[in-house]
Parts: C-alpha cells; structure tokens; sequence
C-alpha cells in the first residue's frame, strides 16, 4: 500500500474501520490529483464529481449571493475529506465554490463510485454515514457560533480549531470565513492576545 | 508538438472554464444598461461578446457530444497536440496578464447582433460552460488525439478532440479578457 493510501486508511480507521474486503473495493478508485493554488475545484452551478482526500495544502468553500457578497464556508486541509459534501452524496448542483488557496495534493475517487460502494459494503455506508455525523456536527457548531458569538470569539474557536492556517493562507479569506471585511481584521488580529 | 497527460490536460481545462465561471459570477450584478453598453473604442459590448462565444458553443457541443458518442476508440493516457490545433490556440491565447497577441477578425457569421438581452446571453453561457465541464469529464474516456472535431470554419478542416477543447477556451479566455476592458 502507498503512502497516500495508508493515510486515508488510518484516517478512515479512526471513523469506522472497513474490513479487507471493503477497503480493498474502496482503494482501488482513488487516484492521485494535484492543483496549483486557486485552482478552482468545483464552481457553484456543477454536480461534485469527487470525493477528495487532502494530503497537501489548503482549500476553502464559499458561496457567492447577490452583488457579489462572499462568504467562506469551510476551510480543508490534511487529513481530511475535501468536496462539497452535500452534492458529492446527493448529487444536486453545488452551491458553492470550491478552490485550492495552496498548492495541494489529494487523492480523490468518483463520486458516482462512491455511491456504487455505498450500496455494496453495509461497511463503507457506516463508515460515510458517520462521516457525515461528524461533519454535521461541525456545521451546526458553527452555525451557533455564527449565532452569539462576538468576532473575537469566533476568530479564537477558528484559532483553536485551526491554528496553523493564519501562517498558510492570505488574510482576507479568514475575514471572509469570519463574516468581517479585510480591515476590521487586521485591527481585529492586532488587538487579540493569542 | 507539445504532448500533454490527457486527465492532467482536461482537469486543466476544466479548472480554466471554472475560472471562468467565477468571472460570470459578477457579471450577474451587472445591468441590462452595462451589459449592453458599447466598449469605448466603439468596440462589442459585454453582451455582444458574450452571444459571441454561445454562437461558438452552440456549433461546437452538439459537435464534440456527437463525436464522442460515435467513438468506440479506448483513451489514451497521453494527448499530442496537432500543429494546426496549437497553432489555432497560441493565435487565440490571451497572455498571462491578460493581452492578447494580435486583433484578430472575426468570421461575418459570428459577428453577434447589435441589440441583445445580455442578462439571458450571459445565463445561457453560463449554461454552455456546465455543459462543456460535462463534456470535458466524459472525454476522459475517449482518445484525444483520434477523436477529429470538424471546425466551424469548414467541414474539411478537423482538429483533435484535445486541440479542439484547448482552441474554445482559449478563444473564451480571450474574449473574457475583453469584457473586463469594456467593463473597466
């Protein structure tokens, strides 16, 4: 086994571990992918077509709305899943846009594939149904902090989350994921003892 | 002439036309008024440019899905490009900054109609670039460098599949470029 491989089975192991069979069908379909950074992955209006899986780099989804207002989503990066999720496992038009902010590497596999397994392996449904918890979970913690929490405290649950991506990427996409504009930002990141 | 890895060269594509897509995004807060507005050298307005490319994408789609659907060749894991596909797409190309090379004319049957809704031009190439996206992932499956695409100029003069693909979206490339300058 590569090592892109080992570490999406430990990665995997960790959410619900697949027997031999199961990870043998699984493995097959994941195929190396690289991106320059903004590489746009998915554009809003497109059905996902893959699952992916991040070894490298940083990548964000966000929405665009009216006047061209823009909000970040989610922030990926390694060892996770990547993708618009509820379009890979619905297989309705994304929503938003999903693009490299660093150069990346993954490995990815079909979503149509995916499915396929879904309904062979009771396994890997588990193993994606709980994935999913886990994602939900995320989003709905958000949705709350999104809710009550001042812009400092968001931008410390986003530190404590992810405290690397300060260093990694340019400023404004934290602001974007932050729900504030570039300059409140900085003033924001000048002030915040951390 | 260049050879590419075909998956790498359609990803590449595909990943040029969502680039795109993320442009015609803010295209859509534009008016009818802008969009319809005259460049100031008395140029095609971004409308004009617009019908421009669906004029393109309507002749080449249904060409390229017919095409495909009629190839039984296997993909090949590289693509070669032909001399006359690469010469047609280095013609096209915008630079990096976003020049382009050369004025170039277009063909009398290309040249869109003064008055247009540019709000439905703009819906309907937007359209056009999920289907190419489409067309693009079900190419992964054929031979670039069999598969020939007659051009619009002439039933007689066919490109690869895989320069075909390369000289529409470096012509839309183009002509994105010159709706950022008319709507500077």
């Amino acid at each position: 086994m590569n090592e892109d491989l080992l570490l999406l089975k430990q990665f995997l192991d960790a959410i619900h571990p697949l027997n031999d069979d199961e990870w043998t069908d699984l493995s097959v379909h994941w195929k190396p992918f690289i991106a320059k950074r903004k590489t746009i992955l998915t554009a809003a209006g497109e059905k996902e077509k893959y699952l992916y899986f991040v070894l490298q780099g940083v990548q964000r989804a966000y929405y665009v709305g009216e006047n061209e207002r823009e909000a970040t989503i989610v922030f990926t990066y390694a060892p996770s899943f990547s993708g618009v999720a509820d379009a890979i496992l619905t297989g309705v038009p994304s929503l938003f846009y999903l693009e490299t902010l660093t150069a990346s590497r993954f490995i990815r596999m079909p979503a149509v594939e995916l499915h396929n397994l879904m309904d062979k392996h009771k396994g890997v449904h588990t193993l994606i149904t709980r994935a999913l918890g886990y994602t939900l979970h995320g989003v709905l913690k958000r949705q709350a902090e999104v809710q009550i929490f001042t812009a400092e405290e968001k931008f410390k649950a986003l530190l404590q989350r992810s405290p690397h991506l300060l260093q990694l990427i340019p400023h404004k996409y934290i602001a974007s994921y932050l729900g504030m504009d570039a300059t409140n930002f900085s003033k924001l990141l000048a002030s915040v003892e951390i | 002439m260049t050879a590419y890895n075909a998956t790498a060269l359609l990803d590449e594509l595909s990943s040029d036309i969502r680039t795109i897509l993320v442009y015609t995004e803010t295209l859509k807060s534009k008016t009818t008024e802008e969009l319809s507005k005259p460049a100031a050298d008395g140029g095609w307005s971004a409308a004009q440019v617009l019908e421009h490319l669906n004029f393109y994408a309507a002749y080449y789609l249904p060409e390229i899905e017919k095409g495909m659907s009629s190839s039984n060749s296997n993909a090949k894991s590289f693509f070669k490009s032909g001399w006359l596909g690469n010469y047609f797409t280095n013609m096209m190309a915008p630079k990096a900054d976003g020049q382009v090379k050369s004025k170039m004319k277009s063909p009398k049957n290309a040249i869109p109609a003064k008055t247009l809704d540019g709000k439905k031009e703009l819906e309907t190439f937007i359209t056009y670039q999920h289907q190419l996206l489409n067309v693009l992932e079900i190419a992964k499956k054929v031979n670039l460098n069999k598969l020939r695409i007659a051009t619009s100029l002439s039933k007689l003069i066919k490109l690869k599949l895989g320069d075909t693909f390369r000289f529409i979206i470096a012509h839309e490339q183009r002509h994105i470029e010159q709706i950022k300058r008319v709507l500077l």
